[in-house]
């Protein structure tokens, strides 16, 4: 298993990296840790003809707290943000940090690579929906930023445009009485995930629900989201039964893909199950509570 | 595609050696490391990154070297399995391995030993949870990874004893 | 995947004209939305490359679409086929066209096949995208077809045409001026870029990991003694494992495989191939049938007429079958070469179930003529009589064992060199001897011109007793390119489809009489194993199963008709546990359903049918050597804590929790007796065992060894040495054992090797024969040149290392002085003596008896070592996920000679079990795509997925063997038995029985809701 030949380059700019991928048009890819995009060329599904290896572009890698925002570099690997200290008041960040597959894909796979991609089954698209976060991206026509939410359009497709990268990925802190939690299935750590559920939420008061955000992955072509879901638990109190109204409604507007790893309906029923082991750990860790979450293997 | 074949010069030293040389880009790092200069313990067991038989250290992190070009690291520095004896002494990773029967085959062994000791060299005193945890990626079809657990266990006091 | 799609349409085009343009190839093609270029094959038929991007990932895919009807004005259908993402698919489309109020109203219908890797990639979750992409593309073509779009469609294509143009020239490079401006920009850039170093904010992230790796490496080191004799050099990266053989010279070989389960070959093209730059040769499946012969067929007519060669010919028969093998200088070439093969298939109804190949409406070998490879009845005693007379009978209707692999983590290997000379020298990782008695006739060489060698393998678990056929077309490919060295390394994703799985079975119609007290009296069953698309191994394993016919029970009476089939799906090699460990698992399935149903609890309907004496005969002839079933699951449920469990089960109950507790007993038959292959085919001219072992006392006095095995990680350097040395009072250390297989040590007979756990008893009673004679030769000079009677001597340590002295004195010769007088100083010695060469090989063979062909009966293998497992596990309803919560093993494989090899083997064993029970499976669809097509679909067991292992250990030895040990590496797979019993134990209440081997969270779940009604009825 060999990629095909392709030419290599290794701009030091992300002004000269756009530029080459402006120039090299179509059959150019950008190769960041390659994590994903090396398997795909070894089994030779793609063929691309020039990779930009954007991995030594300087200034992507930062982890900061600025003014209660976090900002991560699109280049800051999942391995880096797992052990971040700016980042561990934020567990739901850190449970999917520390879940992406393995050890050594986490010492290479960066955020900004994950979510270029727009696998359907991978984390990082899923999760930032947690956290409404916003996405940096610099092309030919300058700098934009991008919610997540209008980002990740479909199955391995993204808004990216053309010679478009991803530099930052932004998040508000969440507030105090604030808590999250991410869970996967997944046969094995590295293999692809069964389905995950996330869920970040803030309590008003014991039992209220003041905020919450959830989302669903490789549970359809794009992470799922459900404000009707949301709004069955914003504003009233997260009893069982509301959890359960929450779950029903989020995993109504799923559409899993039935394949290996399952039928549609095993994996609405997983999607359930995780959801609510998920929401409980979330409303736990709101309240205050030190919670360690852990994927779910066979 | 071109008809000329690019080649990409690099310098990469493996196991404190600086090697250089210029190199295809689709050359994966694990290739490099087995053919280009001749060090085969490191292996391969699979090709879509699941296995972790090719695991090596770049830079002091653990990483599946078939799932790397070499290009990539170049200027970096890589420690393979061959590097863990020096001087003809052993490290007490591989000592422990051995001793507490952490291999059959030995075809995993290289990527379980480096998986390990990028561990030990992060976490001194792990715990089970902690083992299976860094080792996740690291495929044995011999031990059922019952003494594997073991053997990390055991260097982990050895390291912490000496 | 098939899909199916059909709808209508209008368009204000008068009839004759949406005709011409539906009809004609040329106008139809660049109607695809994603069209990217053509080319006229002839007036019917355009090569087309269309562009299919999922997401950013962008493929070309080639089709070759003929317009295959065409009723003016009325109707055109087309038919394509082509490749795309290392996958294939084919397309029927037809468009009938009705004229409607001036305008057409075109009727369609297609219809698509996708077939290949790209299904199996990430799970099949592409499929949904793919059938996305070909809705997409109707939909365009209706759009296209609009009066509108006509103009500009046709437009493009004039604009594709012209770019088509341009790329071929590009890459042919007739006309360089003429490359695009984006080319160009392309390599004025790749000269003027300069490649980024590390930027100061990457170097400083990593400083605190490069230092702490520092700090790792520069401990205290102190040498400490070693586990085994072979970790030395896997610890240190020095294990020679065949890819990390690389002589120089070498050429490497990839092969050109079918995407399709079954097909016939139409015409291949390899004159793109092998223009390609460092291509050496190409070889096609004609050649190999002009070059050699068909492989031998174990088994019996009609099955011996299948003609199965090392490359397709004429017909591919699974997903993966290997059509060409491109030889080039380099691997990526080699690689780069076989997309550049053209092949014509036309594909043929894939034979997937059992059921199906049953049918024999589809045949996957015609010279055959049937799909079946075996049939035969095992009937013992007085089946119909115990029927009648019993207290219960019980039926059941379905019993499910799938197919899976232990997936050593070396993949299958070879380097080939067929020399001038003619001679043969395979560097590789086959496990057994067999190999050189199917590739020498393949190739019409002898055997004396066959080297075979093995040095460290990367795990086998019976599973490269399958790779001859690539042993011999590397060698073909050596030979063809001039003999230099060619090296074939199958990769991962080729072993997904036909590295060689272990087989799946099915149990129908089991009926199952009972005493009042539970005892099983008689069994009657119907099996049907699956053995993939070739037989090769098989139907071995048609008799081998019968080895342990009775499980671990008393019942006498069995009537058993076992048949196999071929399929279209990977041939099947044999497997950690080979055919009996379905076998096992069925009977350990009956002992739980009979409990359930006459509520006799798990443990105890085992006592009440375990066998109690030993030596025991089975109804089958077959001789359990010893052991103590009660004893065993004693000590498993004071490992486990039994009555603890008991208790919690109780509470989990109560709260509605579904916990159940498991037990699997099992037999690990160790040492087979090759006469039973007799009972397949009576012709087979094979009976008994052999192991070989040599050792010598080497020129220099060192002790060398060399035995007949080819050790995948079992230690046999490591127990061989121990034999020896305790023989000689030393220590191991030495004693040389010398690593591998290789036919020029002379070590070996017919069948050597490292298969039917075997290597304690035959492997080490030749090593231990070796040894005796060895001393007796050494006792014969020490006694000339010490003057001493023979019945003197002793052997030890003596001041001068090892040595032979007699008894209770000082006077002593060394290792050293023995072999120089054997090898150096034959006048020294007396005529009688001087033929001495302190060399001796020895021969093991077990006392095996011809068996009763015609009865079936006899004794198929000579030790029996036997596990018992008890697992608790708790079963999630909404999920099916069940989590192990506690697991305890008790093995008995008589004398133990390494306690921690041993207990290696059982972890690993136990891995095996628990991975094919919850993890691993290979499905197919109907179509015979591989759904499991890499690591990361298939899952291997990980550490993840592991639960601690509580053992323990008994010894009854055997009495059959010199040492009392019994062969014990396969282990029997109890965990497949322990969950199936634990998940039954857990949902009986809920009216669910466990028939099927795999039970993942997934196929639990589709199980459960997909049954219909109970399996299992008590009928008495």
């Amino acid at each position: 298993m060999y990629p095909a030949p392709f030419r290599y380059y290794r701009p030091d700019s992300i002004e000269n990296a756009i530029q080459l991928l402006s120039e090299l048009g179509e059959g150019a890819k950008p190769l960041a840790g390659g994590q994903s995009l090396i398997p795909v060329l070894k089994l030779r599904m793609d063929e691309p003809t020039d990779l930009i290896d954007i991995g030594r572009l300087p200034g992507l890698r930062h982890i900061n707290n600025e003014n209660e925002i976090i900002r991560i570099g699109a280049l800051a690997t999942h391995a880096h943000i797992g052990k971040a200290g700016v980042i561990s008041h934020i567990p739901i960040v850190t449970d999917c940090a520390n879940g992406i597959a393995d050890a050594q894909v986490r010492s290479r796979g960066t955020i900004g690579g994950s979510i270029s991609t727009a696998d359907p089954s991978c984390d990082w698209p899923a999760l930032l929906h947690t956290l409404d976060a916003e996405v940096i991206c610099n092309g030919p026509n300058g700098k934009r930023t991008i919610n997540i939410r209008d980002f990740i359009l479909d199955s391995y497709t993204t808004a990216l445009g053309d010679a478009e990268l991803v530099t930052e990925i932004s998040f508000k802190t969440p507030q105090k009485l604030s808590g999250g939690s991410y869970i996967v299935f997944k046969k094995a750590a590295p293999a692809y995930p069964t389905v995950s559920a996330g869920i970040q939420i803030t309590l008003a008061e014991e039992d209220i629900c003041k905020d919450v955000r959830l989302v669903l992955s490789a549970a359809g072509p794009r992470p799922v989201t459900s404000d009707e879901a949301e709004a069955v638990l914003r504003g009233n109190k997260l009893t069982n039964d509301n959890l359960e109204k929450a779950a029903e409604a989020i995993i109504a507007a799923s559409d899993p893909t039935p394949d290996s790893r399952g039928s549609a309906s095993f994996k609405r029923s997983m999607l359930h199950s995780l959801f609510i082991k998920a929401a409980n750990i979330a409303i736990s860790r709101a309240r205050g509570n030190n919670i360690i979450g852990a994927h779910e293997y066979v | 595609m071109s008809e000329s074949i690019q080649l990409v010069p690099v310098s990469i030293t493996v196991n404190g050696k600086l090697y250089q040389q210029e190199i295809e880009p689709r050359l994966l790092l694990v290739e490099f490391i087995r053919e280009t200069i001749g060090l085969t313990g490191t292996h391969i067991g699979c090709d879509t990154s699941y296995c972790g038989a090719c695991t090596i250290i770049v830079d002091g992190d653990p990483v599946k070297s078939c799932t790397l070009l070499a290009v990539q690291v170049d200027g970096s520095e890589v420690l393979t399995v061959e590097g863990l004896e020096q001087d003809g002494e052993l490290h007490p990773l591989q000592q422990a391995f051995s001793q507490n029967h952490g291999l059959q085959c030995g075809y995993c062994t290289p990527g379980m030993l480096m998986s390990s000791l990028a561990l030990l060299a992060e976490n001194p005193d792990p715990d089970i949870k902690d083992i299976r945890k860094r080792l996740a990626g690291n495929v044995c079809r011999c031990t059922g990874y019952q003494n594997i657990i073991k053997s990390v266990q055991a260097a982990a006091k050895n390291l912490r004893e000496d | 995947m098939e899909m199916k799609f059909d709808g209508e349409f209008m368009i204000d085009l008068p009839r004759k004209e949406v005709f011409e343009i539906l009809s004609d190839p040329e106008k139809f093609a660049p109607l695809f939305p994603t069209f990217h270029s053509m080319e006229m094959k002839d007036e019917r038929t355009a090569n087309l490359k269309v562009k299919v991007g999922i997401g950013k990932i962008i493929a070309t895919s080639t089709t070759e679409l003929t317009l295959e009807e065409a009723i003016p004005p009325l109707r055109a259908r087309y038919v394509g086929k082509g490749n795309v993402m290392q996958g294939a698919y084919q397309m029927n489309s037809s468009f009938n066209l009705e004229e409607v109020d001036g305008g057409t109203l075109v009727k369609w219908q297609g219809e698509t096949i996708l077939v290949g890797k790209i299904l199996s990639i990430a799970g099949g979750g592409l499929r949904g995208y793919a059938e996305k992409e070909i809705n997409k593309l109707i939909t365009s073509l209706q759009e296209a077809l609009s009066p509108e779009a006509q103009a500009g469609k046709l437009q493009a294509q004039a604009q594709s045409k012209g770019w088509f143009s341009r790329l071929i020239q590009f890459l042919f490079g007739t006309n360089k001026q003429e490359t695009s401006t984006s080319e160009k920009a392309s390599s004025a850039t790749v000269e003027s870029v300069s490649y980024a170093p590390h930027p100061a904010d990457a170097l400083a992230l990593k400083q605190e990991s490069k230092q702490k790796i520092n700090d790792i490496l520069n401990v205290k080191r102190s040498e400490k003694k070693l586990g085994r004799k072979e970790d030395k050099r896997l610890i240190t990266g020095q294990g020679l494992f065949v890819d990390d053989y690389q002589p120089g010279g070498s050429l490497h070989m990839c092969l050109v495989r079918s995407p399709y389960a079954h097909a016939k070959i139409l015409s291949i093209d390899v004159s793109k191939a092998e223009a390609l730059p460092g291509v050496i040769c190409t070889i096609t499946g004609k050649e190999v049938a002009e070059q050699t012969q068909p492989f031998t067929q174990i088994g019996p007519e009609p099955s011996a007429l299948i003609q199965d060669f090392c490359l397709a010919v004429n017909k591919v028969r699974h997903q993966g079958d290997p059509v060409v093998a491109v030889i080039a200088e380099s691997k990526h070439i080699a690689a780069d070469a076989i997309q550049l093969v053209e092949v014509n298939y036309e594909t043929l109804p894939a034979v997937i179930s059992c059921e199906d190949a049953q049918k024999d409406e589809t045949v996957l070998h015609e010279e055959a003529g049937t799909n079946q490879t075996w049939q035969g009845v095992y009937e013992y005693g007085d089946v119909d009589k115990a029927f009648n007379e019993a207290a219960h009978v019980i039926k059941i209707d379905h019993l499910k064992f799938h197919r899976f692999s232990s997936t050593p983590l070396e993949s299958n290997a070879v380097v080939a060199t067929w020399d001038k000379r003619n001679e043969i020298d395979f560097f590789c990782n086959t496990i057994m001897t067999v190999p050189i008695a199917m590739i020498g006739p393949a190739l019409n060489v002898r055997s004396d011109q066959i080297r075979l060698r093995t040095h460290d393998i990367g795990g086998a678990f019976g599973n490269k007793i399958g790779n001859y056929p690539y042993m011999t077309l590397a060698a073909l490919a050596s030979r063809k390119a001039g003999g230099a060295p060619v090296k074939w390394v199958e990769t991962r994703s080729e072993y997904m489809q036909a590295g060689g799985h272990g087989s799946e079975r099915n149990f129908y119609d089991t009926e199952v009489a009972l005493d009042k007290d539970g005892v099983i009296t008689a069994l009657r069953s119907r099996h049907v194993d699956d053995c993939g698309a070739y037989p090769r191994y098989e139907p071995l394993g048609c008799v081998i199963w019968s080895q342990v016919l009775p499980a671990s029970y008393k019942l006498r009476n069995v009537c058993i008709n076992f048949s196999q089939v071929v399929t279209n799906k990977g041939p099947c090699a044999p497997n950690r546990g080979y055919s009996r460990l379905p076998h096992m698992w069925f009977m350990e399935r009956v002992m739980d359903i009979c409990g359930h149903e006459l509520d006799i609890p798990a443990d105890e309907i085992r006592l009440r049918n375990y066998i109690e004496e030993f030596p025991y005969t089975t109804p089958n002839g077959c001789v359990y050597d010893s052991g103590d079933f009660p004893g065993l699951m004693k000590k498993a449920k004071e490992v486990i804590g039994w009555d603890d469990w008991q208790e919690k089960q109780k509470q989990a109950r109560a709260e509605g929790r579904c916990l159940g507790i498991g037990i699997g007993t099992t037999l690990d038959s160790g040492t087979n007796n090759f006469a039973q292959s007799q009972i397949i085919n009576p012709f087979l001219p094979f009976s008994s065992n052999s192991q070989v072992a040599t050792i010598k006392l080497d020129l220099d006095g060192s002790i060398s060894v060399s035995v007949g095995s080819f050790p995948q990680g079992q230690g046999h350097e490591t127990t061989a040495s121990q034999v020896v040395a305790e023989e000689l009072g030393l220590d191991t250390d030495l004693v040389h054992v010398k690593t591998g297989f290789d036919t020029e040590r002379n070590s070996h007979s017919g069948t050597c090797g490292t298969y039917a756990s075997q290597f304690a008893v035959t492997g080490l009673s030749a090593v231990h024969g070796a040894v005796v004679k060895l001393k007796n030769e050494m006792k014969k000079l020490a006694a000339h040149s010490l003057e001493a009677n023979e019945d003197d001597l002793e052997f030890g340590i003596g001041e001068q290392g090892p040595e032979v002295r007699v008894v209770g004195t000082d006077k002593g010769i060394n290792y050293w002085a023995l072999a120089n007088m054997a090898n150096y100083n034959k006048a020294s010695l007396p005529e009688e003596l001087r033929e001495i060469s302190l060399n001796v090989r020895h021969t093991f063979v077990p006392s095996f008896e011809a068996p009763d062909v015609e009865k079936k009966y006899g004794n198929l293998t000579l030790t029996y070592a036997m596990q018992l497992h008890i697992a608790v596990v708790e079963v999630d309803t909404e999920t099916y996920k069940s989590k192990i919560l506690d697991y305890a093993i008790v093995d008995d494989c008589g004398k133990v000679i390494n306690h921690m090899i041993v207990q290696g083997q059982i972890h690993g064993g136990a891995a095996h079990g628990l991975g094919a029970a919850l993890l691993e499976i290979m499905p197919f669809d109907k179509e015979g795509n591989v759904l499991a097509g890499s690591f990361t679909d298939y899952a291997p067991i990980t550490i993840n997925n592991m639960p601690d292992l509580k053992t323990a250990n008994m010894e009854t030895p055997s009495p059959f063997t010199y040492s009392g040990a019994k062969g014990m590496g396969e282990g029997g797979g109890a965990p497949l038995h322990a969950i199936s019993a634990a998940l039954q134990d857990a949902l009986y209440d809920k009216g669910i029985v466990i028939q099927q081997a795999h039970n993942s969270p997934m196929a639990l779940y589709e199980f459960i809701n997909g049954k219909k009604q109970k399996p299992v009825s008590l009928i008495r």
